[in-house]
């Protein structure tokens, strides 16, 4: 369903080199990688925010070279890390810009958009805070705002960028739980971006790891998230201790 | 509801400002002059002298503040004014150059709207980068060529005859709408059509407001839609500067006011800033007319009110 072939990528210096891999329909898969290893550069590339320097992404086998801003808006939603809102726009003036590659320059959002708006609040579970001041939520509200913003264009490929960034520690399941469950309810496609190897083996079914800018490993959790490959990832000695399939991940050096 | 009132009020206060100035008129009596054919001195002084002045005034202060809101959405700050790209002082430097080589109000008029969009043309060329457009190399580059054409028109000034021209150029700058026909028919179809569609364009503000990434990725062209944005405001602000001079103030506080009555969502923001910003500027010129027994440079008085209500609402901070 999303296919990248040898994306290159560099400003003065490389960024991606020769990434390669293929995801297929309602899965989720997650990008682990070091900082600055080119993790949120491939989320770009995937949304066409960044034109890759070679190498193409097909999107149902279709080159995204081909597809319109609009065209791209209806099969991929984008969550960026950070999201600045500088007026006290309102849960639903937020969510509702979802519908924008529905609505032409010169119109407004029509019913149903306001209708598909409203039901991603409540698949959210935000119905109550409506009409409240995004300015004026929580850290993790604010992200629920903008999973219901993502699925309010009703694109069939999610693209998260450290969702989990700035959320306390079970909020941080929360996110993810809630992104999960979507996913596999409504047949869409994520590919997130995190930190926490944990919660990618948890959420995930796939696995992309990517260090300085070259692909190490992709594949299914089970078979990539061993110990040689997160610590070589990494490059710290990192023990996976395997409770009843569950793995837990951490590394040896500072415990 | 609210745009209702707004539009019942700006009727009302259009009628009664018809009837304000030296020689005052009864409300009813201003209505009478349009049902009444014969021309009689209400009528002449209705008709001919007001009617042109308010209509002009309120299409000068819902274009300021429609350009203004559009202004305060894109560049996600809400202390922006029309004149950040420099439009107000290329204006100004134009109009300085036409009194001091042309003198003709005609003249004057064209040189000013040339050289604001001219202005705006610069600032834009300079912020515009292969495929970029970002907002912040705008502020920057619109305060390089407002200071630039400063400059120019300081060294007219210092050219100007200091018994005729220099006191024409002051008195430009300041603002008036005392002067206004309807020979400046151009400029109330620019600013008409502008409005129109600043007004059509509401929704994609909210998206203007986000970050470039954001709004790409919401399937929203973001540098097209800032192109649009500035081409209609610039077009507006040049224009009513054309013709009445530099009018501070109004472009910044209207669309607070507006926010403030109406919320964020600029899909109501932007019709409360047209209506309440030519209500206040229809009322600023009654006031300027008919505070002392000659006129009150309408510049002045905006900014009189502006900026004490600027700095209540700084020291407020609330819901800006």
């Amino acid at each position: 369903m999303i296919e990248a072939k040898d994306l290159n990528f560099s400003y003065d210096v490389d960024i991606l080199k020769n990434i390669a891999f293929s995801i297929s329909e309602s899965s989720i898969c997650t990008i682990l990688g070091p900082n600055g290893s080119g993790k949120s550069t491939l989320l770009k590339i995937l949304d066409k925010l960044l034109k890759p320097k070679k190498g193409t992404v097909l999107i149902e086998n279709e080159n995204l070279e081909n597809l319109s801003i609009k065209n791209v808006a209806k099969k991929i939603a984008y969550l960026a890390q950070e999201n600045e809102v500088s007026f006290s726009f309102s849960v639903f003036d937020i969510v509702l810009t979802g519908r924008a590659h529905n609505v032409g320059m010169l119109n407004q959002p029509s019913k149903e958009d306001i209708k598909i708006a409203k039901k991603a609040i409540s698949l959210v579970g935000l119905q109550n805070l409506i009409n409240k001041p995004f300015t004026q939520l929580s850290g993790g509200q604010k992200r629920l705002v903008l999973i219901a913003q993502a699925l309010a264009q009703e694109a069939k490929i999610l693209l998260f960028d450290e969702p989990t960034n700035h959320l306390d520690f079970s909020n941080q399941y929360a996110i993810l739980n809630l992104i999960k469950n979507l996913i596999k309810k409504h047949n869409l496609t994520a590919i997130i971006t995190l930190h926490d190897p944990n919660l990618a083996a948890w959420i995930s079914d796939i696995v992309i790891m990517i260090k300085n800018g070259s692909l190490l490993k992709f594949g299914p959790v089970k078979s990539i998230m061993n110990a040689q490959n997160l610590s070589e990832l990494y490059e710290t000695k990192i023990t996976v201790i395997n409770n009843n399939g569950k793995l837990f991940i951490t590394p040896l050096e500072f415990i | 509801m609210k745009n209702t009132i707004l539009i019942v009020l700006s009727f009302v206060v259009i009628v009664v400002s018809l009837g304000v100035g030296p020689y005052k008129i009864a409300p009813i009596d201003v209505v009478k002059c349009f049902f009444n054919p014969k021309a009689s001195i209400d009528s002449t002084i209705v008709l001919d002298i007001r009617l042109p002045r308010v209509l002009f005034a309120y299409f000068v202060g819902a274009g300021l503040s429609a350009a203004g809101s559009a202004y305060q959405a894109m560049f996600k700050n809400p202390l922006v004014s029309p004149d950040i790209l420099g439009v107000s002082g290329g204006a100004a430097f134009g109009a300085a150059l036409a009194i001091l080589t042309l003198n003709h109000f005609y003249f004057i008029e064209i040189f000013a709207f040339v050289f604001g969009t001219i202005a705006v043309y610069i600032a834009f060329f300079l912020a515009k980068s292969k495929q970029e457009l970002p907002v912040l190399n705008l502020v920057i580059s619109g305060i390089i060529v407002g200071s630039f054409f400063t400059a120019l028109l300081g060294i007219i000034k210092y050219l100007a005859d200091p018994n005729n021209q220099l006191p024409q150029i002051v008195f430009w700058l300041m603002g008036s709408f005392a002067n206004v026909s309807f020979s400046a028919w151009g400029a109330f179809i620019i600013i008409g059509i502008c409005v129109v569609f600043l007004y059509l364009l509401r929704w994609q503000l909210n998206i203007a407001a986000f970050g470039d990434d954001e709004a790409k990725s919401l399937g929203v062209n973001i540098i097209n839609l800032r192109k649009i944005i500035i081409l209609l405001s610039t077009l507006t602000t040049a224009a009513s500067v054309a013709v009445v001079g530099i009018i501070g103030w109004v472009g910044l506080i209207i669309p607070h006011i507006s926010r403030l009555i109406s919320g964020s969502d600029n899909r109501n923001v932007m019709p409360t800033s047209i209506f309440v910003g030519g209500i206040f500027m229809v009322i600023i010129d009654d006031l300027a007319r008919s505070l002392i027994s000659g006129e009150i440079p309408v510049g002045i008085l905006t900014s009189l009110l502006g900026a004490p209500f600027f700095a209540w609402l700084y020291k407020k901070q609330k819901r800006l």
